[in-house]
């Protein structure tokens, strides 16, 4: 039995958008959200929704930018790029990520 | 750097429309879509796919709720639901909401008036003028004086002053103001002007608007003259040739060389027209000006050097300037001055007039107004609030906090107060002018309509205002918890008692402004009814200047003609001709008794005048008689009229009717003159500030026996109505009287006892108004108060009418609490005004500030009208019908 899909960690949503959109280049909200589940392979139990809000924060903050292209159900659908300083946000916050991941594994190491 | 980013995004989006949320539906949908298409590809059917979709999307209205609350700042939702609730308020009650506008409105700009006021007059620098601080105005005074007043000197010894004290002083620019006549003939008008030395617009530094500004680098001919921006427009259409072009000022024609810049209208009170080169003016009147230390008619502005310290600028110039002058005093000694290097602006010099000292109390005295209304304002929102606490406490019961319930009175509050605001500054842009023109001298300096600083204080006030009346009742009510008896009883209790002290308060703040007023209006009805032994409120001075239009020959005649065609004017009771009079000046001469010392010592003012001067004076004889027509030709025996002062002096305790006096008519020209009248009192210079005893000693003499003693004319007019009234036509009349006369100066008599009548006119105005605003204030806050006194108690007194009670008890009864709060405010206002009225001493004439009659008037009045507005709203407890007011929930 596979363990029970957990929800998305706090704080880490606009981690996961920023590197979505830095692997995958400019797309629209759906996308990111199909990408991320994707990714977590089922592990992740996401609310699609609230990736808007994430998403209007980010593009606040100056890290993405967004532009109305064409879906591909030939609708109207905003895209979303991540910025140049998208992508240094990302580098610092990944490097953070990795070092709590890490601090972390050392942490909960079972006692010898 | 983000945050910032972040803020100022979130507040566009909180003031942009709704368009990025439309686009999100957009957005939303597009997503709910292609999570359809997906699940449809996967075998479900159109239904199923959809609702799968929307369950993976979750809640949309929570996206949306979660998207608008990033999208915005925080809090706006809330506030605009506040704004919404008190606006809601406020035009549910808009009586009140009324009332409360209204008075705040008076309050706050009565307080803002007053304060441009003040800043115009104190604190604003002259514009256009660079660099101002280093600009002086130079004031002397005796060594141990302390009351400096505007220098006036001599050419020669301002130079000396200059080059002894050039360390500290850039420059000195002598200067004398003038009004000089401009053409002749009907088209004849005059013109304020300003005489100025060389260095005069170096010291003020000015940009002129067109041409070339004179200067000590850049020396004019005599010729040459500078207008203002207001006469280049009115006189020459504002046409940008009007460099080289001419102006005749008096006998001379002069070339414009430059004009002011636009607002520039001189540092004086009267605003300047045209500045005309000193030596122009001075070679008219004393050709060896620049050599001479007989007599100076000079003022005196600096500029100190930058970076000088004005207290070391200014004993040095003193040290110079007492080195340097050689004025000496009667008995020949030489007096040491003290120099002032003081502000170049009226309301500013070293000792404050009498007008500024009343300025300044006045504009402490506004804010009491504003405390009123604040006062009224806070009562009116308390009952309000009263009536709404069966609201408010269903609020509190569905869960609104005591700060939600806080913030919405607050809001009420500053609602009001911002409209107030606005109200306000409209009051000071329009009547603000009105009020100016009554209240201060023109002020050419500081002309300009309005400045920031102005618009600051009044939002500044309002939201002061708005603050201190929301936050009170604000607490008091939203203390209201869930309404049950007894906690409400006492609620309303304290309330109450609040309300009770800004009656109070709004009571004992009248108190002052109406004692300001009492003490204001004996002032001025004893200094308009001081006797001066004759009566001139009626009498106009005319007088036409032949000297500076260069046919001083032609003077006497032309007087005269004038004189006969105003005799023929219907409403013109008498005409005299005189040689001295308030348009043309007066002068002392020797005149010594028949026996005793001959010195020079006060010397009396001698005037020689037509017989008809004391019809036209209304003087009164103490001794003697008049002299007569037959007495007034130039081979009559010589006879003179002298007053008390002059009798007093010369045979102090014996007649002096039939007595000789010797007149100075030339060198060994002494001959007896017969005094055959004195006259009662009848200074030549009337001052309310004179006790009659100080009055200078007066000689008048027939004019056409004595007609060489002086060759300047005028005429006095005695009118039926007021010089105001008949000035204008009088002098068309005059003017129009003989062919090509220079322009005819016309002015009441009076006018210079105007600068004794003006601060007490000014003090009575503006207390009159004050205190009517504040009477207003205080009657609508007494009768709101009692007014919701009886309709909060309507049950009560129904059931004591019941029971048996006398109506009129009753009335008593309700209008009694008002009546109390109103008498302990009359008790505190007056120990407020004993308190503040000594401010007054010094510009009161005949009073004590801390009169008692006058208290005990403005106390009464206010205890009268008071009770009145107590009364009668308290008369509807009489009214009440029982059973009606027993079915009141």
């Amino acid at each position: 039995m596979s363990p029970p899909a957990a929800e998305v960690p706090y704080g880490t949503l606009d981690l996961m958008v920023l590197k979505t959109l830095a692997a995958m280049g400019a797309q629209h909200g759906y996308g990111i959200a199909r990408r991320i589940e994707q990714v977590s392979n089922g592990a992740l139990a996401l609310n699609q929704g609230t990736i808007y809000p994430a998403l209007l924060r980010l593009e606040q903050k100056g890290w993405i930018s967004s532009e109305f292209g064409t879906s591909e159900n030939n609708r109207r659908a905003r895209f979303y790029s991540i910025t140049k300083a998208g992508r240094k946000q990302l580098d610092t916050e990944a490097e953070l990520w990795a070092r709590t991941v890490d601090m972390m594994a050392r942490m909960l190491e079972p006692e010898p | 750097m983000t945050a910032l980013r972040v803020w100022i995004t979130r507040l566009v989006g909180t003031l942009t429309g709704r368009r990025r949320e439309d686009e999100l539906r957009e957005e939303l949908e597009t997503h709910l879509e292609l999570l359809a298409d997906e699940h449809r590809r996967r075998g479900l059917s159109d239904d199923e796919a959809r609702l799968a979709a929307r369950r993976e999307l979750g809640g949309v209205d929570q996206t949306r709720e979660a998207f608008r609350e990033t999208r915005r700042l925080p809090g706006v939702d809330a506030l605009a639901q506040d704004l919404r609730f008190a606006w809601r308020a406020l035009r549910r009650d808009r009586g009140t909401t009324v009332a409360a506008i209204l008075l705040l409105t008076i309050g706050v700009s009565s307080t803002v008036v007053l304060a441009d006021v003040l800043d115009r007059l104190l604190l604003r620098p002259p514009t256009h003028v660079d660099d101002p601080a280093r600009v002086r105005r130079l004031y002397d005074d005796f060594a141990d004086g302390d009351r400096p007043g505007r220098l006036v000197s001599n050419y020669i010894t301002l130079e000396r002053l200059a080059q002894g004290a050039a360390a500290e002083i850039e420059a000195i620019a002598p200067f004398f103001n003038e009004r000089i006549g401009s053409g002749r003939g009907p088209d004849a008008t005059r013109l304020e002007a300003v005489a100025f030395g060389p260095a005069y617009f170096d010291v003020l530094g000015l940009t002129p608007r067109l041409g070339v500004l004179p200067g000590a680098r850049r020396p004019v001919d005599e010729n040459a003259v500078v207008i203002s921006h207001a006469l280049w427009q009115q006189r020459f259409g504002g046409v940008p040739d009007v460099i080289g072009k001419t102006l005749r000022l008096g006998q001379r024609t002069h070339t414009i060389v430059a004009v002011a810049p636009r607002g520039f209208a001189g540092v004086d009170d009267d605003p300047v027209d045209v500045w005309v080169p000193l030596a122009a003016r001075m070679n008219l009147k004393q050709p060896d000006w620049r050599t001479s230390e007989r007599y100076g008619l000079l003022s005196a502005l600096a500029r100190l050097r930058p970076g000088i310290d004005r207290a070391r600028a200014e004993a040095h110039a003193t040290q110079v300037y007492n080195a340097v002058h050689k004025q000496q005093m009667m008995d020949g000694s030489r007096p040491s001055y003290r120099l002032v290097l003081g502000e170049l602006l009226a309301g500013q010099e070293p000792v404050r007039s009498q007008q500024t000292t009343i300025l300044i109390a006045v504009g402490a005295v506004s804010t009491l107004v504003l405390l009123m209304a604040c006062g009224n304002v806070g009562n009116l929102l308390i009952l309000s609030g009263l009536r709404r606490s069966s609201e408010l406490a269903l609020k509190a019961a569905m869960g609104a906090t005591r700060g939600r319930l806080l913030r919405e009175v607050l809001v009420q509050a500053l609602i009001l107060a911002l409209i107030a605001a606005a109200g306000a500054l409209a009051m000071v842009l329009t009547a603000g002018g009105l009020v100016r023109g009554v209240l201060l001298p023109p002020l050419a300096a500081t002309a300009a309509p309005i400045d920031a600083r102005l618009v600051l204080l009044t939002t500044g006030i309002c939201a002061a205002a708005a603050l201190a009346l929301g936050l009170v009742p604000a607490i008091r009510l939203s203390a209201t918890r869930v309404m049950t008896p007894g906690p409400a009883a006492r609620r309303q209790a304290s309330s109450s008692r609040l309300i009770d002290t800004f009656v109070g308060l709004q009571v004992a703040l009248s108190v002052p402004l109406l004692v300001g007023t009492g003490l204001f209006t004996v002032s001025l009805w004893k200094a308009l009814n001081v006797d001066f032994g004759q009566k001139t409120d009626r009498v106009t001075s005319i007088h036409a200047d032949f000297a500076d239009d260069g046919r001083p020959q032609e003077e006497h005649a032309s007087h005269r003609r004038m004189q006969a065609h105003l005799q023929t004017l219907p409403g013109v009771t008498a005409v005299a001709m005189v040689q001295a009079a308030p348009a043309v000046g007066g002068y002392a001469a020797p005149v010594w008794p028949e026996s005793g010392p001959r010195n020079n010592e006060g010397a009396p003012f001698v005037n020689a005048v037509d017989p008809s001067y004391f019809t036209v004076m209304r003087a009164r004889l103490a001794a003697g008689r008049f002299f007569t027509e037959a007495e007034n030709r130039p081979t009559a025996r010589r006879v003179a009229v002298v007053n008390e002062a002059l009798a007093q002096r010369f045979w102090p305790g014996q007649p002096a009717v039939g007595r000789c006096i010797h007149v100075y008519e030339g060198p060994a020209h002494f001959t007896c003159t017969e005094v055959v009248g004195v006259v009662a009192r009848a200074p030549f210079f009337a001052s309310i500030t004179l006790a009659p005893k100080d009055f200078q000693p007066v000689v008048l003499l027939p004019i056409e026996r004595f007609g060489a003693l002086s060759p300047r004319r005028a005429l006095l007019v005695r009118t039926e109505a007021t010089p105001r009234a008949a000035l204008p036509r009088l002098r068309q009349e005059a003017q129009g009287a003989v062919p090509l006369l220079p322009y005819v100066d016309a002015q009441p008599f009076d006018q210079a006892m105007d600068s004794e009548y003006r601060p007490l006119r000014l003090g009575l105005s503006i207390f009159f108004g004050l205190s009517a605003l504040a009477l207003v204030i205080a009657i609508a806050g007494l009768a709101v108060v009692t007014a919701h006194g009886v309709t909060r108690r309507t049950r009560e007194m129904g059931i004591r009418l019941v029971l048996g009670a006398n109506p009129g008890d009753l009335v008593r009864l309700m209008a009694r609490r008002t009546i109390v709060a109103m008498a302990i405010g009359l008790a505190v206002g007056a120990v407020l005004a004993y308190a503040g009225v000594g401010v007054l001493q010094s510009v009161l004439f005949g009073v004590e500030p801390a009169d008692l009659r006058i208290f005990a008037a403005a106390i009464a009045a206010l205890f009268l009208i008071g009770s009145i507005a107590a009364y009668v709203p308290a008369r509807r407890t009489g009214r009440i019908d029982p059973s009606a007011a027993l079915r009141i929930e």
